[in-house]
């Protein structure tokens, strides 16, 4: 299916799912919930489901063709259902014992398995009895699909307009609403950290949480998240909030969630919590996960705490250890592509190997990079707009060869397909191009 | 020294006794100043779990297996495959294969035989990766602080060793009693006026002892610092300026919520301990000229003292406002050169946060150095002018010093 036809199909979805939400719990009890997401599974075949239940009860998730859709109604007699598992929300909120203790609402997470590629699906969640209305969802092609990537969405950080968790809430939902109309056949966003913003005010959080998965896109478009360090303090608190496949032990701190990863095609993508200060541990995952998938032809890093970027936090001292640190591991494991957050403005180095910029590598008169040599990092700036930091000095950083801070919210997109892989980076007042960039393999 | 009568062995006892007074209670600060900092938690942001660590050992360079260098403008980079001994800590004793990355972040070319500091990262109890932190520095920074001790005691004397117990004591009071008073949860404010005004007086009279010049340095350091901090305050609210505005509120916040820092007065702290060594150094220079004038001539009129004092002062002004003023420029180069390039409006310059603390650290400091003059000049006078009757008890210390210093002289 190509994928004009999938995004029309996405389009379809999302009038569905109007028109199911205008018939809130026909037949059906109302089920209680709030934060339905969907993570990519651990490969393109799976999708990962999480969300909070008000109340306790089973994890279901039932999943029917979009083609067997007649009506208004979810199919349910054709649906197929998965079982998933069910916790108490608990968080460490640092009144003096550092315990962790529950805060309300249970969270939910499923494993969907067994998806075709590029196919649509309705699905809905529940307990087996009540459940929510019916999104929409669906799968790319793993030989050839896109995903957007942004930079802290930060919903509450207020450093921007009228500075209210509304502001950037709407400033959110604008870059969602914008990416998915631009880029309808996107198999799955990349979120690098800091979705919210008060480090352990859980009363602020839960609010930021609830306003950062509003957006009705993002019911229908799977997220890979990284832990920001906005996110990560309250322990295990972020995690209840997502569902991730092969999550690891290791780049764990305070009970939080560690690194992961998944496939989608040929691409290996790694996660890593940066809110630890053990590089040792990353080193451990990466080599596990490059070990369990000989076959991926790209590697591409996530993480929060970006290390080759411009701006506040270029000289923080946690900033430099990481720079000093994390470049080698990436030079170990050939990683082409390092996605990352945190300094709230973009920058886009030369390849860089043995923390040295290769500055003579640089793209060809139609933006070709062939054959880098080191691994190109990129710096996003806000996905929301709800924070911007300047930049620290007036001339770029050695390894930079492109640096933009606007100050408007912006987003990337990165297509794969066979041996080039593509950067296409928007600022969304115009819609117009801030960088753009393909990087060729070369055998 | 000259030795007058049989005074001079019970003098010298006197003497002995009181060092050995404010030795020990020097000592019995230090000591509960140490564990008062042992005891506070501070805040490990980014603690790794489950076994996992990262600790900083002694090295050495074994053997240089390999380098491949380039030299690019002054810049010497590439890598240096080494074979290492760790030195200390956890896994001493170990022998460790490393890569050494030369570039612009680490920039450590080390030779067989050179001790360095390892960064020893630990996945767990047995997996760790080591890498160059940085050459070991320790003994040429110890023997910089040496030599400068040895040349403040050789040119400066016992004053000169009177002063370096005076750098001690601050040092102790900023690193082991102010920080871990900001983790306790103190007011940041608070404790900045309390540290400043305790180490400003205890370093005058470790300086100069207790004398009347001493008095009217630390009561004219007080003024100073009191005008510096209502004005720091007064302009800070009326400018809308507080710790939550500076650059680095994002990471203190980070650490805030998980302690009991206050964020919000930081600001304010730091503009008051920058501006109290300035105060300081006006205070004790006009105390010290005042002295002088009041020592030469012991029947000089309070009025003159007060007037050579302001005369003094009003040199030191303008050069200790150029002096804040220049520090201020120095440590906002950066911003400043990138303000010029961005073109920014001088509206826009003065709204950013940053600037406006700066200039507001900068004035506010300069205004406690002016109050700080007329203070000691004025207390200078009362402590220093000549003897009248019925005061003869209020300024007798300061009669006595000078009287022993004509003595002496």
């Amino acid at each position: 299916m190509s994928s004009t036809q999938t995004a029309a199909k996405r389009l379809a979805g999302v009038a569905a799912i109007i028109a199911l939400a205008a018939l809130p719990a026909l037949a059906q009890g109302a089920y209680s919930f709030s934060c339905l997401n969907v993570s990519p599974g651990a490969t393109s075949a799976e999708l990962d489901f999480a969300w909070i239940a008000d109340a306790q009860g089973k994890a279901v998730v039932q999943l029917a063709k979009a083609a067997d859709k007649a009506d208004a109604l979810f199919p349910a007699d054709k649906a197929q259902s998965f079982s998933g598992v069910q916790s108490t929300v608990t968080a460490t909120l640092f009144n003096g014992d550092d315990k962790s203790s529950a805060v309300g609402g249970y969270s939910d997470k499923v494993v969907v398995k067994g998806l075709s590629p590029s196919s649509s699906y309705f699905y809905r969640v529940g307990d087996g009895q009540a459940w929510s209305p019916a999104y929409f969802v669906a799968t790319a092609d793993p030989k050839s699909f896109g995903f957007f990537v942004v930079g802290d969405p930060q919903l509450g950080a207020k450093s921007t307009g009228p500075k209210t968790l509304d502001s950037d809430a709407a400033g959110w939902a604008d870059t969602v609403a914008k990416a998915s109309a631009t880029h309808p056949q996107a198999a799955f966003m990349v979120a690098l950290g800091d979705e919210v913003n008060d480090y352990n005010d859980l009363k602020l959080q839960q609010a930021e949480y609830k306003a950062y998965f509003a957006p009705i896109q993002l019911k229908s478009l799977p997220v890979a998240t990284v832990d920001g360090n906005h996110d990560f303090q309250m322990g295990e608190f972020y995690g209840f909030h997502y569902n991730q496949p092969n999550l690891s032990t290791f780049g764990t701190s305070y009970g939080n969630d560690g690194d992961y990863w998944f496939t989608y095609g040929d691409v290996l993508f790694l996660l890593l919590n940066s809110n630890t200060e053990s590089v040792a541990t990353h080193d451990l995952f990466i080599r596990d996960a490059v070990a369990k998938n000989p076959q991926a032809a790209w590697r591409v890093v996530g993480f929060h705490h970006s290390i080759y970027s411009e701006a506040e936090h270029l000289t923080d001292p946690d900033v430099v250890d990481r720079r000093a640190n994390y470049a080698p591991i990436f030079d170990r494991y050939k990683i082409d592509l390092v996605l990352q957050g945190h300094d709230h403005s973009y920058t886009r180095t030369y390849p860089i190997a043995g923390g040295k910029p290769l500055s003579d590598e640089v793209p060809s008169a139609d933006g070709v990079i062939s054959g880098a040599k080191g691994a190109i990092y990129v710096t996003f700036n806000s996905g929301s707009g709800s924070k911007f930091y300047d930049w620290k000095d007036a001339e770029p950083e050695v390894y930079s060869a492109v640096r933009w801070q606007g100050k408007v919210p912006s987003f990337g997109y990165v297509s794969v397909s066979g041996d080039t892989l593509k950067l296409e980076v928007y600022r969304t007042d115009d819609m117009s191009l801030i960088d753009s960039l393909s990087i060729q393999k070369t055998k | 020294m000259d030795a007058r009568g049989g005074e001079a062995p019970r003098k010298a006892l006197a003497r002995a006794f009181k060092t050995l007074i404010a030795a020990a209670a020097l000592a019995a600060y230090v000591a509960g100043a140490l564990a008062f900092a042992r005891g506070t938690t501070y805040v490990p942001l980014y603690k790794s779990a489950g076994g996992a660590h990262v600790s900083y050992a002694r090295a050495r360079v074994l053997e240089v297996e390999s380098e491949t260098i380039d030299s690019e403008a002054g810049l010497t980079t590439g890598y240096q495959d080494l074979r290492a001994r760790l030195l200390e800590g956890e896994k001493a004793g170990a022998v460790v294969e490393l890569r050494n990355y030369l570039n612009y972040t680490t920039n450590v070319r080390l030779k067989a035989g050179q001790a360095f500091v390892a960064h020893v990262d630990f996945a767990d109890s047995e997996r760790f990766l080591v890498s160059v932190y940085s050459p070991d520095r320790g003994p040429v920074l110890l023997a910089l602080a040496l030599v400068f001790a040895a040349a403040l005691c050789g040119i400066g004397g016992r004053r000169g060793f009177r002063s370096l117990l005076g750098i001690g004591f601050t040092f102790v009071g900023i690193a082991f009693v102010f920080i871990p008073l900001l983790y306790r949860g103190a007011s940041p404010a608070a404790a900045a006026l309390a540290v400043t005004s305790i180490t400003l007086c205890v370093s005058l009279a470790l300086l100069g002892g207790l004398d009347a010049k001493t008095l009217s340095a630390m009561l004219g350091c007080l003024a100073g610092l009191a005008a510096s901090a209502l004005a720091i305050a007064a302009f800070q609210a009326l400018a809308g300026l507080s710790g939550y505005t500076t650059a680095e509120s994002d990471a203190l916040l980070a650490i805030a919520g998980r302690g009991r820092l206050k964020v919000g007065e930081l600001l304010f702290a730091a503009m008051l301990i920058s501006s109290s060594g300035a105060v300081m150094d006006v205070a004790i220079s006009i105390a010290s000229a005042a002295n002088e004038v009041a020592v030469c001539d012991p029947l000089m009129p309070r009025l003159r003292i007060f007037r050579s004092g302001m005369r003094v002062g009003r040199d030191m002004m303008g050069t200790m406002a150029n002096t804040l003023i220049l520090a201020f420029t120095g440590s906002s180069l950066n911003a400043i050169i990138l303000i010029y390039s961005l073109e920014r409006s001088s509206l826009q310059i003065l709204d950013s946060s940053a600037i406006a603390a700066a200039i507001l650290e900068a004035l506010c400091g300069s205004l406690a150095v002016l109050i700080t003059v007329p203070a000691v000049a004025f207390v200078s006078a009362i402590l220093l002018g000549p003897r009248r009757a019925g005061e003869g008890e209020a300024i007798w210390p300061a009669r006595s010093s000078i009287n022993r210093k004509l003595t002496r002289d």
